[in-house]
């Protein structure tokens, strides 16, 4: 195993007046890219449970959480907000 | 998309990986096609009617629009994006390289014991300064890699080419070598061929058609960079076509004179300054035997193409560290082989359809015509056309 160097002789370009938003797009895609992975990643478990008839086709599609599972995943939601959005806080202007 | 290979230097790849590759393969073809569309809307419906309207001269040239879109909404979305995905193929790609990288070194080895081909590499070879002073298309560490590469870069282009071309490249990466090679049998139907260079042929992907196309020709490919050509040889030998390669200058070819039947070459004439452009095309000549072709697949120059497709072509030159795209594009492709020592005469040029996506009958039809550009010539997309020029050593 070794860890290839990403690092480019030449740098690359940036198009913004603030080169902070090229950052941020790189960052952006960067991410959308592991959440997509994510989604493969889910997409193959779920076609696996299904193939291997733990689940049925449509069980996750119809699936209820309990009235206390979704008043924690609410819970859930809320903090996950919370601290992405509040990540900036201390930056100052 | 498929991540796989198919030969035998295909990497063991996770779930994740497989991913993240379908993820920026689609990316790219998100930005070259749809974003594209829009940046080339934008200019036609806003930018440049503004830029009329305010007594601004019609654009003539690439450069002239590349002054009108700059700075625009459209063109710093399309160029940020693009930039990143541009680093995303090779990063996409770099985790399982590092990952495969003692399995690829074993089947290196294991495929060079009772090689078809060959490999002969230059110890003494010094990479010269145009080829190693940036990263070329955002390339982590170029064609060479580390100092320790052994066949890694090779690994990385391979895979990364895979993602980049999202499918527009031909099965095993080798549209561009088959279209080539049948272009050249339909237009020299009386030429045999039996010794066929492939000048920067990195990993040889489109060497092999040749040998395909001439089983009873000797193929060589010659690159500077040792580890992209330790690669492309166990890469023949996984697939089973006998070519050699060897390690050199397109400046210092190890051939005698009068020798080869057919100079090739592939992307490789813009990666390289003017001057070593000349010294290149002198050296081909040397090597050629009278009757002898050169053949360069190239992206079409800018005097043959509307100044908006130029503009699109060269941003590759303004930001995708191609440092000397645009002055090639620049150049008079008929003069160059002339000063190389071609007859003006002998000079030929096509655009053509992708080979392998194509019936032979299109095929066919497209390339014994008169080369006919518009703005599918050379920019890769699911349409793309590719563009070719050379010309005949005199003599015979």
């Amino acid at each position: 195993m070794s860890d290839l160097s990403r690092e480019v002789r030449g740098g690359r370009k940036s198009f913004y007046d603030d080169p902070d938003v090229d950052r941020l797009l790189a960052i952006v895609t960067r991410l959308l890219e592991e959440h997509w992975a994510l989604r493969e990643r889910y997409a193959a478990l779920e076609k696996l449970l299904v193939e291997k008839q733990v689940l049925g086709e449509n069980d996750v599609e119809e699936f209820e959480f309990s009235e206390a599972d979704s008043a924690a995943l609410d819970a859930a939601s809320a903090k996950l907000i919370r601290d992405v959005l509040g990540a900036a806080r201390n930056i100052e202007s | 998309m498929d991540t796989r290979l198919n030969h035998a230097l295909d990497l063991k790849k996770g779930r994740d990986e497989r991913a993240r590759e379908r993820f920026v393969s689609g990316l790219r073809g998100y930005v070259l096609m749809d974003l594209a569309g829009e940046l080339r809307q934008d200019y036609e419906s806003k930018q440049l009617p503004a830029h009329l309207s305010t007594g601004g001269a019609e654009p003539a040239s690439g450069s002239d629009v590349h002054n009108i879109v700059k700075g625009t909404p459209v063109f710093n979305f399309y160029s940020s994006l693009r930039c990143t995905a541009q680093e995303l193929v090779w990063d996409s790609v770099m985790d399982s390289v590092g990952a495969n990288q003692d399995a690829l070194r074993g089947t290196f080895d294991s495929l060079s014991q009772a090689p078809r081909g060959s490999l002969t590499l230059d110890p003494d070879l010094d990479p010269p300064r145009y080829a190693d002073a940036v990263d070329v298309h955002l390339m982590p560490s170029n064609y060479r890699g580390a100092a320790d590469s052994v066949v890694e870069p090779g690994a990385v282009y391979d895979n990364g080419l895979n993602v980049f071309a999202f499918g527009a490249m031909g099965r095993q990466l080798n549209d561009i070598g088959w279209s080539m090679a049948t272009f050249f049998k339909l237009k020299f139907p009386h030429l045999k061929p039996r010794k066929i260079l492939d000048v920067g042929c990195t990993i040889g992907h489109n060497t092999l058609p040749w040998k395909q196309t001439f089983p009873d020709a000797e193929v060589t490919g010659v690159d500077l960079a040792a580890a992209c050509l330790r690669y492309a040889h166990a890469r023949a030998e996984a697939m089973d076509v006998e070519v050699h390669f060897k390690q050199a200058s397109g400046d210092c070819l190890p051939f005698e004179d009068n020798s080869v039947d057919v100079v090739f070459t592939s992307m490789f004439l813009h990666e390289l300054p003017v001057k070593m452009i000349h010294a290149f095309m002198a050296e081909a000549h040397r090597v050629l035997k009278p009757g002898g072709v050169l053949l360069n697949m190239e992206l079409p120059p800018n005097s043959a193409v509307e100044p908006y497709d130029g503009f699109y072509l060269d941003w590759d030159c303004y930001y995708n560290n191609e440092p000397f795209y645009k002055p090639f594009r620049d150049q008079d492709y008929r003069e160059l082989t002339v000063k190389g020592g071609f007859d003006p005469e002998q000079f030929f040029e096509a655009v053509m359809p992708r080979q392998t996506y194509v019936s032979e009958e299109e095929f066919t039809g497209a390339v014994t015509g008169a080369a006919e550009f518009d703005e599918d010539t050379g920019r890769l997309s699911d349409q793309i056309k590719w563009y070719g020029f050379g010309s005949v050593k005199a003599g015979e």
